[in-house]
């Protein structure tokens, strides 16, 4: 049976006047990978084919053996295709339009045709992802996903054309994307990975790619549980100004609100393995008197429009300030976690307008929040870009020659967030 | 079926905290120890008896007096049921397909705005803090509607309790319902459940009313 548990942690209390409260929503999903009552899934993997996989020729041979070792993961009876991607779009197995069921058979046979593959043409990524669109346009029953592997920048159609692709594919199919090589655009593929509820990794050597492949895809195919979103309700004369997924990656998704009734508003999250994952939001609430309880939000998890958990936000009014000026710990873990993210953002940014004065005091910020925030893993990556003198105060240089690909793993990892470890 | 009442005087489908105003009904906690927290509808008026409150302002009855020492309100007023009015603002796609110039943009992803109408007076317009203007109903920041004035207009009570809109001179006037017109300035135009008030490049504002039970007897 699938369970979701959600917990709340904040502080609830507030100062009189104030109208701001901000609470951590912790989601905990088992029992999603029940197959017997599962949903049926669609899987497909779409492979950049265009001329520059052939240099080094060792990228389009890594990209057929993972994308090889990528369908041997397909579990038998998910239906299932392979799309090859350049200027165009076209499916490579199987033929015809219609997906198949994975077996022995059907995972050989398009093993076989992707081998075949030669690169070849440009790169005109929004017309792979209609094609996917296409493949699982009449499959809304399945939970469908694609990890989508590229080397380039999205070059033979105008980011227009890939926006209006990405928005008709949004819902249809989940996405994760996977960039391999120096040449690709982090900002590019978030924008996908982001629209399309997926990830985006950096990866450095073309012989890493048929392990990432396997993880990826297992994550995919544990995930049972579809169609998950959080449903926020607020009381009257409040709103809801923040969600925001803050682990295990940055995601906001605020502007996803669909609403469902005056008070109440969806969040898709897309599909679900055994997970957790965790949230902050924020509700702008009309002030009301000391000693006064006001319940902000009420959150519930919902699953085909089922709820299934439900974590409440409150809002309680104090003169003591020793209680409205408490720092909730877990709250602003993250809250730290999503600045340094920023910072490395806004770093790249000012980087690459030649803004250099901005861009060191960006990476300087990083350094010192990374720092303080014991996160070794983006302190590594940060110190590969520049030459970090004192940590403690973010003082730094950008360094002379810095290597394309810890740029990319640096700026693609930036969302990526610490969990906190559980405290007593 | 009947509904919980909160403390408010809302009817909620929900039995720990109000669905309308978050308001606790029936879960204990520190900070409302000591308040009223029951869930059942008999158990909420057994408790009134006991502690009665201001269905207006929360603030508990002195025993033996006729009015809210807060707000006046009447204890001892016959009538049945008291109506809770609430504004619920919203950017209307429709009406701005219809009006708008080429040149706005439709605000999409705006939320609904509901507000409870509660006070004597209430004004919509658009926040100059500069001209020291703070409407009650905040057209501007996160929900700016260019066409709204800085003050645009207000919803006045009716000593029925009810409400009625007054155009405070607005440069782009106010309609309601499906009367393109614009109402007279300065003119109160008392409104029913349902009625709605269009202002501005798109925003509707719907008055609802909701009788709640919650007569004191």
């Amino acid at each position: 049976m699938t369970t979701f548990v959600a917990e709340t942690y904040q502080n609830e209390f507030l100062a009189v006047g104030a109208t701001r409260i901000d609470a951590l929503v912790s989601v905990s999903a088992t029992g999603t990978g029940n197959i017997a009552g599962g949903r049926e899934s669609a899987e497909l993997v779409i492979v950049d084919v265009s001329g520059s996989m052939n240099f080094p020729r060792t990228k389009i041979r890594s990209a057929i053996a993972a994308t090889c070792e990528a369908i041997d993961c397909i579990r038998d009876d998910v239906l299932f295709g392979v799309i090859a991607g350049d200027d165009a779009a076209r499916l490579v197995y199987p033929g015809g339009d219609k997906l198949v069921p994975a077996s022995p058979t059907t995972r050989q046979a398009a093993k076989d045709a992707v081998r075949k593959l030669k690169a070849n043409g440009g790169t005109a990524i929004g017309q792979w992802l209609s094609l996917a669109r296409y493949m699982v346009a009449d499959r809304s029953e399945c939970i469908s996903h694609a990890i989508l592997l590229t080397d380039g920048e999205n070059q033979n159609e105008s980011p227009e054309e890939l926006a209006e692709a990405l928005a008709s594919c949004e819902g249809s199919f989940q996405c994760d994307c996977r960039g391999v090589g120096a040449d690709w655009v982090v900002s590019e593929l978030r924008t996908i990975a982001s629209t399309l509820l997926g990830t985006v990794e950096a990866i450095r050597a073309p012989e890493d790619l048929a392990a990432d492949f396997t993880a990826t895809m297992a994550r995919a195919m544990a995930r049972g549980t579809g169609n998950v979103a959080l449903r926020v309700w607020t009381p009257m004369g409040a709103r809801v100004d923040l969600v925001q997924q803050v682990s295990p990656t940055l995601e906001d998704l605020t502007a996803r609100r669909v609403e469902v009734t005056d008070l109440e508003g969806d969040y898709p999250t897309g599909a679900w393995s055994d997970e957790s994952r965790d949230y902050h939001v924020s509700f702008e609430v009309p002030a009301r008197e000391i000693g006064d309880e006001m319940l902000a939000g009420r959150i519930k998890l919902v699953v085909d429009d089922a709820v299934v958990s439900e974590a409440r936000v409150r809002a309680v009014w104090t003169d003591d300030e020793a209680k409205s000026t408490r720092v909730n710990h877990e709250l602003a873990h993250y809250t730290g976690q999503a600045e340094l993210a920023r910072a490395i953002d806004d770093a790249y940014v000012a980087r690459r307008s030649g803004d250099l004065e901005t861009a060191t005091r960006q990476f300087g910020e990083a350094v010192r929040l990374a720092h303080e925030a014991g996160d070794t893993y983006k302190l590594q990556g940060l110190a590969a870009v520049v030459d970090i003198e004192d940590p403690a105060t973010g003082t730094v240089r950008l360094k002379q020659r810095v290597d394309a690909l810890d740029d990319l793993a640096l700026e693609a990892g930036s969302v990526k967030t610490n969990r906190l470890p559980p405290t007593g | 079926m009947m509904d919980t009442i909160c403390p408010r005087g809302h009817p909620s489908l929900t039995t720990d905290y109000c669905d309308q105003c978050g308001t606790p009904i029936a879960i204990p906690s520190a900070a409302a120890a000591g308040e009223v927290e029951i869930s059942s509808v008999t158990e909420v008026r057994m408790a009134e008896a006991r502690a009665e409150r201001c269905p207006a302002c929360k603030t508990p009855r002195t025993a033996g007096d006729r009015y809210c020492e807060v707000d006046g309100y009447d204890f001892e007023r016959t009538s049945e049921s008291v109506v809770v009015w609430c504004a619920v603002v919203r950017a209307d796609r429709a009406r701005f397909d219809l009006l708008a110039p080429d040149d706005l943009e439709f605000p999409d992803g705006s939320t609904t705005l509901t507000c409870e109408l509660d006070t004597e007076s209430v004004s919509v317009g658009r926040q100059s803090p500069s001209r020291g203007i703070v409407p009650d109903i905040d057209l501007g920041g996160p929900y700016e509607d260019p066409g709204v004035s800085r003050r645009h207009l207000r919803f006045d009570r009716l000593p029925d309790g009810g409400y009625a809109v007054v155009d405070c001179g607005s440069a782009n006037g106010t309609s309601i319902n499906d009367d393109p017109t614009p109402i007279q300035p300065e003119t109160p135009v008392p409104l029913v459940e349902g009625d709605r008030v269009h202002l501005g490049a798109w925003t509707t504002i719907t008055i609802v009313g909701q009788a709640t039970g919650a007569s004191t007897t």
